[in-house]
């Protein structure tokens, strides 16, 4: 048996933090609500992965038309519906201008051109019609969601504010614009309203801030009531300064997460009115028109359709992987979902 | 409840007459007439605007159509079926529409709800994740595409299912257009019945029944299931309405002489009458469909029923 | 309650908005503010603009990249339009070309025009209808193109159809692509149309007094040659000389007919006539649009046409070659001078219910009573000149039951082959006082006097017409082989109709253009040739 030292020695203990550091309480530490969210952000893989390829979509829809030298409505007569063909990569047998067994750039005496992702029906080129629609996309997707959030928070936030009989017209109003449903009321205003991106945005809008707008009374409605605001109206706040500056400040990460969900909504309805030929203006182009020239040729001519699908889906996947991300950021009780 | 239900359906039918008012404003805007034509000259425009009434100020055509509505009266197509009743024109057309709309509905919500659950009860694992993409995916890609997918490779070439409409076999016929039409409710119903889900098994008294021993699938069918559904329902009703009025696109792809369609037709056409029937029909859908699943709520969740009581 | 006055609220303001936001509500409907669509409207009374236009568009590359059997034009009048009343050869080949692309040319007048105008760019607003086809959206694009190639800038102004044909008929407009459908064989349909003080169809106000007095000197004379002649020189003006309009590409329509079917006559100045189809039984046909009006004086578009020259017949009928033979007529007398005409009518023509049930005999009242009615007030046919201006009708009586007699203002080359349009034929006036309103509207509403019966009719899917027993040819037509049921299904899209097809569910498919290089060696494509003229009509003079 061996001979077992019971005794305490000096030096079997020594000071946790011997080496001058600071005791900081990680665990429990302050952090500002931006960081928060951006730390939360950071976990969810899947949205962090929607951002970065939302980011090279951007990135794309800016320098993509300017990559070669064809403009997006350049018609090349004879060269019509080529397939894709890239330099370097036909060597390896994926996307070397042939079709049906035929190489069509050899056939149409056009062995020195290069379309990137093919041709459509009238000759043109389609990688630049591709980046300059993603282009147009994005930004009626964009202007129809900013304008929507300011109008719809405006609203919201005033109905919500002042109640009474002002809320109760104003909502009345809006349950009008509501009971007409979305697709009706965006199709007639595309006939009532001059072809063009505006219109476009104008009627993505009108139906669009209803959303927004409830987001913004129904929070209004919780927050008005709390202490804070209490405190700050006995100080002698006026209405504007509590709107916007004790109101709105903590309403805005919701408004943020719901614009974010209607981007693809809203990229998918201009996809809507553009099979209906209310979208966008020829020639210019937009996802959506894209998607509705080249479902005419999808049994002919599958790549002048699969190529805008797929730069629309993976932009929706990403718009919605990337709100899904933000909204677990925003609401720290979701993120175990 | 009855007399919140009294006052629901009074507002909802003031709105309605609101709508309508809308509608005739929207139509009035709409450049073009329906009968610019190239082999109609003015005078006989002229007659034809005489003729139908519609020279006389929009206030006084609206009140006019307001009371023939009353009677049943929808007025007459000026372009699309010269001179047929609208309200027969509508009513040979609604009932195929509601046919897809539902059968689509069907399909959406049952498959919705199993992918949802399956995505909720394996959290976190690759049957949520697939379930996810799958969703995920059915929002991202337009239904013309999805259909004409549908089309060309189950009905052309497997010729499992017929290509187009067929009045003879409706049922047959209309398998694949629900189809194509239910793919966007399918994803919209797995993502929020997930979500819904997952917050229920996490909640408090769902703990409480799991600690008191449950066992696990009688746990879910009792008490999360049941749960779960009540908030679903209040998302099926605008997905049932976009869904009938998107289903223009699909109408025409499959050859189905359905109301989505016939509107479209209509607003081309500068129909004034048909378009304003068709319009207000899905307004109608969509009105009754909200009131509908707002009672619903009412009645299966309680503590909804109180606070609309003291409404 | 607090709901219920709130709502009352805004009710009452979008009544005080919809009351004063209206002030002028006119019979023509909502004018458009003009500023948008025209401005620099002006410069196209300069001709070098006007020829910079003309020589910029490349109209054979531009009916090649259309690729659904479209061709380039070579005047206004179309071509397979009319013949040569003396050598019979075709207007278009008579003529010879009259437009032509040379990008040199528009450069350099285009140069000229801006030197002229005292400006450094000019610029062009197409207007264009963005549902009036694929073909329209795509020709409009390319010759947007043509045309900045040659230094203008365009800006492309789609519209719907109807809002388009608005604004041509009020003057708001640069240059538009537009199209004319020929109503019968003749160069006349086309001259008519740019005369100066025609504003029903000249939107631009083209206004040439040498044109003018072409086409009125065309119109007066007794000699088809000198007429022929003249028409011809008038072409030369409008298109060569003045560059009043320029034509751009004639409509073509590829399709596919089964093999084992035939006998659909295709006329490009005509209705096609569907009624001799042998080969099958029971034919299923592709149509993409569904009829408008069943009854034949008040239809305008093709479709119906198609389907009422089944149903109902005419004195006379078209044959494969455009020809009349006659129809409903046994027999008929004419004058020296060609002015009046005397019509025996077949005592086995008959009119039949939907049952096939014989209702009345095909009277001559029957026809001065359908011409009549279709040049009342009342009805405000589109076609209520056809008896006036197409087939110069002066007088016409029944005789007896039997026997038509015609007066014509003066001797009309066309006159024969003009009654077998659907405005010429006959109706029962009995049938239709006892349907009021709802005459026409099914199937059961309407009589049949034609080869065949409407037998149903589902708006928006199909509708089928069965063999007439009664028909006075029936027993010919059975020895043919004619089919004994004809359907016609509306289908839109192309793709699955082009599948349905394949699959052998019907028995003739229109294709798209995307559709036609994949298609053009199956046995059984058509590339028939339409009618229909598209050019671009240039605002010369219409400005308030």
């Amino acid at each position: 048996m061996p001979n077992i030292d019971h005794e305490f020695h000096v030096d079997d203990f020594e000071f946790a933090h011997s080496k001058g550091e600071r005791l900081i309480d990680r665990n429990y530490s302050s952090t500002s609500y931006a960081k928060d969210v951006w730390n939360n952000f950071k976990k969810n893989r899947g949205a962090f992965i929607g951002a970065i390829i939302i980011s090279i979509i951007i990135l794309m829809a800016i320098v993509g038309p300017g990559m070669n030298d064809y403009t997006y409505k350049q018609i090349h007569g004879g060269q019509e519906c080529l397939v894709p063909r890239v330099p370097g990569l036909e060597k390896i047998g994926i996307f070397d201008g042939y079709h049906n067994g035929k190489n069509q750039y050899h056939e149409q005496e056009a062995d020195d051109v290069y379309y990137w992702f093919g041709s459509d029906t009238q000759g043109r080129d389609i990688w630049t019609r591709v980046w300059s629609g993603t282009r147009v996309s994005l930004i009626i997707a964009l202007a129809a969601v900013v304008i929507d959030i300011v109008i719809g928070m405006v609203y919201g936030l005033v109905s919500g504010f002042f109640g009474g009989m002002i809320d109760s017209v104003m909502q009345r109003f809006a349950e009008i614009i509501n009971g007409i449903p979305t697709l009706v009321i965006v199709t007639l205003l595309g006939m009532v309203l001059p072809a063009g991106i505006a219109s476009i945005i104008f009627a993505l809008m009108l139906t669009g801030w209803i959303g927004m707008e409830r987001i913004a009374r129904a929070q209004i409605l919780k927050v008005k009531e709390q202490e804070f605001v209490l405190a700050s109206r006995t100080l002698g706040a006026s209405k504007f300064r509590l709107i916007f500056s004790e109101i709105l400040p903590n309403i805005l990460g919701q408004v943020i997460v719901t614009s974010m969900f209607s981007i693809p909504n809203a990229i998918f309805l201009e996809a809507y009115l553009s099979f209906l030929g209310l979208g966008v203006p020829a020639p210019m182009a937009s996802l959506g028109s894209l998607v509705s020239d080249g479902y005419k040729s999808m049994t002919t001519f599958p790549h002048i359709l699969i190529i805008p699908v797929i730069v629309m889906a993976v932009l929706m996947l990403c718009f919605n992987l990337f709100a899904d991300g933000l909204r677990d950021a925003f609401d720290p009780n979701m993120l175990n979902k | 409840m009855k007399k919140y239900i009294f006052k629901r359906v009074l507002i909802s039918l003031a709105t309605l007459f609101v709508i309508l008012l809308v509608l005739f404003i929207l139509m009035d805007l709409m450049p073009g007439t329906p009968f610019n034509d190239e082999k109609l000259t003015q005078a006989q425009k002229d007659l034809l605007f005489a003729k139908y009434g519609l020279d006389k100020p929009l206030l006084t055509r609206f009140f006019l159509y307001c009371k023939n509505m009353l009677k049943g009266d929808l007025g007459v197509s000026y372009a699309i079926n010269k001179n047929f009743a609208v309200s027969s024109m509508v009513k040979d057309r609604l009932g195929i529409s509601i046919a897809v709309g539902a059968m689509a509905m069907t399909l959406g919500t049952v498959l919705g709800l199993v992918l949802g659950i399956l995505a909720a009860l394996n959290h976190n694992s690759w049957i949520d994740n697939l379930c996810s993409a799958i969703s995920v995916l059915g929002v991202s890609i337009p239904s013309y595409v999805c259909a004409l997918l549908l089309c060309y490779f189950i009905a052309y070439k497997l010729n499992w299912l017929p290509i187009l409409y067929n009045v003879e076999q409706p049922f047959i016929s209309l398998i694949l257009p629900a189809v194509a039409l239910s793919v966007s409710p399918t994803a919209n119903i797995a993502r929020f019945t997930r979500s819904e889900m997952i917050d229920v098994m996490n909640s408090d008294y769902i703990l409480l029944v799991e600690s008191k021993g449950v066992r696990n699938w009688k746990m879910i069918i009792s008490h999360v299931l049941r749960n779960t559904l009540i908030p679903v329902i209040t998302v099926m009703g605008p997905i049932l309405v976009n869904l009938l009025t998107g289903s223009s696109v699909i109408e025409k792809i499959f050859g189905i002489p359905g109301i989505g369609r016939l509107m479209i037709t209509a607003i081309q056409e500068n129909d004034y009458n048909v378009t304003i029937a068709c319009a207000f029909v899905y307004c109608v859908m969509y009105i009754v469909v909200m009131l509908f699943v707002d009672i619903l709520y009412g009645v299966i969740d309680p503590r909804i029923r109180i606070a609309k009581e003291d409404d | 309650m607090k709901k219920l006055v709130a709502l009352l609220l805004v009710l009452l303001l979008l009544f005080g908005l919809t009351s004063c936001g209206k002030k002028e509500d006119t019979p023509s409907g909502g004018g458009e503010g003009g500023g948008e669509v025209v401005e620099d409207a002006i410069i196209f009374q300069n001709e070098n603009v006007r020829k910079a236009i003309g020589y910029a568009i490349d109209r054979v590359s531009l009916a090649k990249s259309l690729n659904d059997g479209s061709v380039a034009a070579e005047g206004i009048i179309p071509f397979k339009l009319a013949s040569n009343p003396d050598t019979g050869v075709d207007f278009r080949d008579d003529q010879g070309a009259i437009v032509a692309y040379d990008a040199a040319k528009a450069q350099e007048y285009y140069e000229k025009a801006c030197e002229e105008l005292g400006k450094k760019k000019l610029t062009i607003n197409l207007l264009y209808g963005t549902n009036e086809g694929d073909s329209v959206i795509k020709a409009a694009e390319q010759i947007a193109y043509y045309l900045e190639e040659a230094g203008f800038e365009v800006n492309l102004v789609s519209k719907q159809k109807k809002e388009r044909l608005q604004l041509m008929d009020n003057g708001e407009y640069d240059v538009a692509l537009t199209r004319w459908g020929p109503d019968y064989g003749d160069p006349q349909t086309y001259m008519d149309l740019y005369i100066s003080y025609n504003t029903s169809n000249n939107a631009g106000r083209y206004n040439s007094s040498k044109y003018d007095k072409l086409v009125e000197d065309a119109e007066a004379t007794t000699n088809p040659s000198e007429r022929w002649d003249l028409f011809k020189q008038a072409e030369k003006v409008l298109v060569e000389e003045d560059f009043g309009i320029i034509p751009v590409f004639q409509a073509g329509g590829a399709m596919i007919i089964r093999p084992t079917i035939s006998g659909i006559q295709f006329h490009s100045a005509a209705v096609d006539n569907y009624r001799h189809i042998v080969g099958k039984d029971d034919v299923t046909l592709i149509t993409n649009t569904d009829i408008v009006y069943l009854d034949y004086q008040y239809a305008t578009d093709g479709t119906s046409f198609i389907a009422e020259t089944l149903f109902t017949s005419g004195l006379t009928e078209l044959d494969a070659d455009g020809n009349w033979q006659l129809d409903l007529a046994e027999s008929y007398e004419m004058n020296d001078d060609g002015t009046e005409y005397t019509f025996k009518i077949r005592d086995d023509a008959d009119w039949v219910d939907v049952n096939g049930n014989v209702v009345a005999p095909v009277t001559a009242q029957d026809f001065v009573d359908a011409w009549d009615r279709i040049q009342s007030e009342e009805l405000a046919s589109d076609y209520s000149w056809w008896i006036t201006d197409v087939l110069l009708l002066k007088d016409y009586t029944a005789v007896d039951e039997k026997t038509l007699k015609v007066t014509l203002e003066k001797p009309n080359g066309i006159f024969m082959s003009c009654l077998a349009f659907p405005s010429a034929f006959p109706i029962n006036k009995a049938f239709i006082d006892e349907k009021g309103d709802q005459y026409a509207t099914t199937a059961d509403t309407i009589l049949s006097c034609g080869p065949y019966i409407l037998d149903s009719w589902t708006p928006g899917y199909s509708y089928e017409l069965v063999r007439n027993g009664k028909y006075w040819f029936d027993s010919d037509y059975t020895a043919a082989g004619t089919a004994k049921k004809v359907v016609f299904r509306v289908l839109e899209d192309t793709q699955t109709a082009l599948m349905e097809y394949e699959a052998g569910n019907i028995d003739t498919v229109i294709l798209s253009g995307e559709q036609v290089t994949a298609n053009k060696d199956v046995e059984g494509f058509v590339n028939r040739l339409q009618g229909y003229l598209f050019y671009l009509s240039i605002n010369i003079n219409h400005y308030e």
